[in-house]
């Protein structure tokens, strides 16, 4: 209902201003009665508030804005000639919307306002078109109706005016000039023709005065009385008494909030911007200055940052703006489709900025119309399958991270993976061996390629092969990112990243062979300094790929000296930046990182746009220019397709033939007995108190996030004496959505375990033994350790969620 | 039909841009070199909040390019509205040039030359070359 009453809300405002307009142009019209450009603007008024109406079922509304629209029709195609008997009319009918707004707004409906006489007053003057123009309201006669006007509409002092506007411009018209034959013919009928009008008037436009007892829900019961605010309020009080507290607000609707010009709204921003790099100056200079200037400057940074976020709010409007068509098109596309769909949409009021939501529409509109034509089954299909034959469209947005995520989701059939891969080979995007050494997950991210698209048939809604990589191109053309999740059989869901704001990013500034250089903070998954020591043996090579092993994957390197050409690095210490380019993950070898801040993006010149390596260029701090890394064209430039899955290739045949390094978690199982459990098997180490266990039959379970969750623990399944504890650690295995906590007595090390100390000799649970640092330590079979204590874990290898999409 | 240029030189050469074109002329600018770039471009300049490209006008003109440590002046100029920071080695007076004075380039200067130099105006003081300053900073490669 709430929803119902903003759009309401909004309909108000906008037809109150336009009517605000009609009345001046009505006016204006009555002395121009050939500009067509009035009649335009009048005419699509009247319209709007007339479609508006309709669809918010207001009938009284619409009837009356459909009778006043009949007379402007002919108005505007020439077939009437504006005189002022029209004008007249047509100003009634604006004076009953406003009525009938009032009442609307008052809570009471359209009940307010009696439409019928005017209806049949626009009627009369409509079918006399051809009579000549008589009936015309002379002055004296407008005059008592103002005050009348005035009681009822809660804006009475503008309708006055316009009221005695309108029979002025009448009466002035002869002074003007006498020899025009029309404003000739509305002196005379000025003078002669008289009442039925005017009388009719005041009964029906005005009946407030008139029965202010019979009519309470009426907006202005109170008579006289100038002050718009209050009647309508009273009113709302008797009428609605439940509503009264919302009300005020409702009454502030059209003086409270105002209209501003984006351009405006672009330029503050854009100063905004500049004032936050001043700030970010002076703060460098204040740095280890004196007292006083550090705590100016700590002002000057909070009244930016205020700044900053409020001018940002000004520009910010719910995603709800671009979600209200979507119930509409879900209900045309699968009535198109033959799908019955249920539309959730959750999160309708996180808002974005103004741009961002213009430039997010289309790519919303293509995914629902992709989770429709595609995603969602037919029923039939669906109540085969076992689902519900209704299918799910849900859409959410939220913050997250200072992004906000707009999911497209279905509960339909899903995208197969092994599909994906054979059309990726048939349209010759991937190679058979490509495909082969794919993760899921990098399978799915081939339907972001351009032309690539999975439905069977193509269908006037989607499947033209045009999709996903435009939806990309769109977002990421506003530093977004999209990706996909996708679960066969069980539904997709499309994730769009989306920065609040365009002007203002977070980025990490880093330093190469002497200058600085911004990343994008949305592509930075985290950083690995390496230090001296370790330098040497980390960064090692697959040929002549530099790579380093993050948490026991492959990381292919690029340094950005290399890239750019530089001098090789001297220094010992270096820093990796992990970043995520769409499909691929790679580390970028940078000298230091200096700091994160917020950057003002400025345009490059397009001179250099076609370098492909820069998404901008900004200013630090000491008025420096520095270049922002266009992490996707990096990615592009520095590692070609081919070379990535290469080095996917070389890392899977690595860890199938080579197998010599991996790094496991070394545990105390009590007794002095050590088990090592492969580290890529750890989720997470946790501790918890010892009464978090609870017992589902014989076993032992406790509540990890949310979902039961099997224990194993190793002692007792190993053998070992197990000490009593207040505390349990917890080593927390997870594969999709599922875990199992493994406890285990203390946490020892992370080492590296050489594959050729290993020896066979192993007892039940266990893969062997080894020798790591200088102790006998048991390899743990963690499988079977799993197995024990959930049998059925390893059943569901589709619910496989890779870990790629997981990190993103 | 008289024309003012502004004028500056380059490797001891007169050169002269409409004045029309030209924004201002700046003392030294810290540059942030642009790695990758094309030859030619000397780096980006901040120029009052304002990130401007800087362009070495010597490598269009076939001169070995300067330093990236070297300071010279600059001259902004408003190339396809879009402002571009010419490096020069001297600034010098706003000149009133006389059609009179024209004459096109000999046909021995070099072809990638003609490109950018219309011709020169005969001045008493010298000749003073009639820059084409879009052509001079567009493909700067």
């Amino acid at each position: 209902m709430e929803d119902m009453d903003d759009i309401v809300h909004e309909f108000l405002v906008e037809s109150r201003e336009n009517l605000d307009q009609l009345d001046s142009d009505l006016v204006a019209l009555e002395t121009t009665p050939g500009s067509r450009e009035l009649l335009g603007s009048i005419f699509r008024t009247i319209h709007t508030i007339k479609g508006t109406s309709g669809f918010l079922a207001f009938g009284h509304l619409e009837r009356l804005t459909h009778a006043g629209e009949n007379l402007l029709v002919e108005l505007r195609d020439g077939r009437r000639e504006m005189d002022v008997r029209t004008t007249n009319v047509l100003l009634r009918m604006v004076d009953t919307v406003r009525a009938l707004l009032d009442s609307i707004q008052a809570g009471s409906g359209e009940a307010g306002a009696d439409i019928d006489p005017v209806v049949s007053a626009l009627e009369l003057v409509l079918a006399g078109a051809d009579e000549p123009v008589a009936a015309v309201v002379p002055e004296p006669v407008v005059e008592p109706e103002p005050e009348a006007v005035a009681a009822a509409a809660s804006s009475p002092k503008r309708v006055r005016v316009k009221r005695a506007r309108a029979a002025t411009s009448g009466a002035d018209k002869p002074a003007a000039g006498g020899s025009d034959d029309e404003s000739g013919s509305a002196v005379d009928t000025m003078s002669s023709d008289v009442p039925p009008e005017p009388a009719e008037q005041l009964k029906d436009v005005v009946p407030s005065p008139h029965h202010p007892v019979a009519e309470s829900t009426r907006p202005a019961p109170t008579p006289p009385v100038a002050e718009p605010a209050r009647p309508s309020l009273e009113s709302a009080a008797t009428a609605a008494p439940a509503k009264s507290a919302a009300d005020p607000e409702v009454t502030r609707a059209s003086s409270d909030t105002i209209r501003v010009d984006v351009d405006l709204l672009d330029a503050l921003m854009r100063q905004v911007s500049e004032l936050v790099l001043a700030r970010n100056a002076i703060s460098r200079l204040a740095d280890g200055g004196d007292v006083d200037l550090t705590r100016a400057s700590q002002r000057l940074s909070l009244i930016a940052s205020e700044l900053q976020e409020g001018v940002m709010k000004t520009r910010m409007q719910p995603i709800e703006h671009v979600w209200t068509k979507v119930p509409r098109m879900v209900r045309d596309l699968s009535a198109a489709c033959g799908r019955q769909v249920r539309l959730e949409m959750i999160g309708g009021d996180t808002e974005l900025d103004r741009s961002l939501l213009e430039a997010v529409k289309d790519p919303l509109t293509h995914l629902i119309r992709n989770a429709i034509d595609h995603g969602i089954e037919a029923p039939e299909t669906r109540t085969a399958a076992g689902k519900a034959a209704q299918g799910v469209l849900s859409l959410r947005a939220y913050h997250a991270g200072g992004q906000v995520v707009v999911e497209v989701g279905d509960d339909g059939k899903g995208i197969d993976p092994t599909k994906v891969a054979a059309k990726a080979v048939v349209s010759g995007v991937r190679t058979e061996a490509q495909v082969a050494t794919m993760a899921p997950a990098d399978l799915l991210q081939l339907l972001f390629l351009p032309g690539f698209s999975t439905a069977e048939a193509v269908t006037n809604v989607s499947g033209r092969g045009v999709g996903m990589d435009v939806v990309r191109t769109k977002i990421e053309a506003i530093g977004g990112t999209v990706d996909v999740d996708s679960v066969l059989g069980k539904g997709t869901t499309w994730r769009l990243r989306i920065p609040l704001t365009l002007a203002i990013m977070p980025a990490v500034t880093v330093l190469c062979d002497g200058h600085t250089y911004a990343i994008p903070q949305v592509s930075l998954l985290e950083l690995v300094a390496l230090d001296a020591e370790t330098q040497g043996q980390a960064i090692e090579y697959v040929r002549s790929a530099a790579v380093y092993r993050l948490r026991g994957e492959l990381l292919p390197l690029v340094d950005l000296r290399e890239v750019f050409g530089r001098s090789a690095r001297t220094e010992s210490r270096s820093v990796i930046a992990v970043l995520q380019a769409d499909t691929v993950r790679f580390g970028l070898l940078v000298d230091t990182v200096s700091n994160t801040e917020e950057i003002v993006v400025k345009p490059l010149s397009g001179r250099l746009k076609s370098i492909g390596m820069y998404a901008g260029a900004t200013l630090m701090g000491d008025g420096q220019v520095a270049l922002i890394l266009d992490v996707q064209g990096l990615a592009r430039r520095s590692l070609a397709a081919e070379s990535v899955d290469h080095a996917r290739a070389s890392q899977a045949a690595e860890a199938a033939v080579v197998h010599e390094q991996v790094q496991v978690l070394v545990a105390g199982i009590g007794g002095s007995r050590r088990v090592a459990i492969p580290l890529s098997a750890v989720t997470r180490l946790e501790r918890f108190p010892n009464s978090v266990l609870e017992h589902v039959g014989a076993r032992e379970v406790m509540q990890y996030r949310g979902s039961i969750t099997p224990v194993v623990r190793l002692d007792r399944l190993l053998g070992s004496s197990p000490e009593i504890r207040d505390e349990i650690i917890v080593v927390v295995y997870s594969r999709g959505a599922r875990s199992v906590a493994i406890v285990v007595d203390e946490i020892v090390d992370i080492v590296d375990d050489h594959a050729g100390a290993h020896s066979e000799l192993g007892d039940l649970g266990l893969v062997g033994s080894t020798v790591l640092k200088d102790r006998v330590t048991e390899l743990l079979d963690v499988e079977a350790a799993v197995a024990m204590a959930d049998p059925s874990f390893f059943d569901d290898a589709a619910v496989l969620l890779d870990n790629d999409l997981v990190g993103v | 039909m008289s024309r003012q240029l502004a004028t500056f030189t380059v490797d001891g050469a007169r050169y002269g841009v409409d004045v029309l074109l030209v924004r201002e002329a700046l003392r030294f600018q810290a540059r942030t070199p642009v790695p990758l770039a094309p030859a030619g471009v000397a780096g980006l300049v901040n120029l009052r909040g304002e990130v401007v490209l800087a362009v070495d006008l010597r490598v269009r003109l076939g001169i070995e390019p300067l330093g990236e440590d070297a300071n010279p002046m600059m001259v902004v100029v408003q190339v396809d509205d879009e402002p571009i920071s010419l490096l020069v080695d001297e600034v010098g007076d706003v000149v009133d040039v006389d059609e009179a004075q024209f004459e096109t380039p000999p046909d021995t200067l070099p072809t990638e030359l003609r490109e950018v130099i219309r011709g020169a105006y005969k001045l008493p003081s010298g000749l003073l070359l009639d820059l084409d300053v879009t052509r001079a900073t567009a493909h700067t490669s």
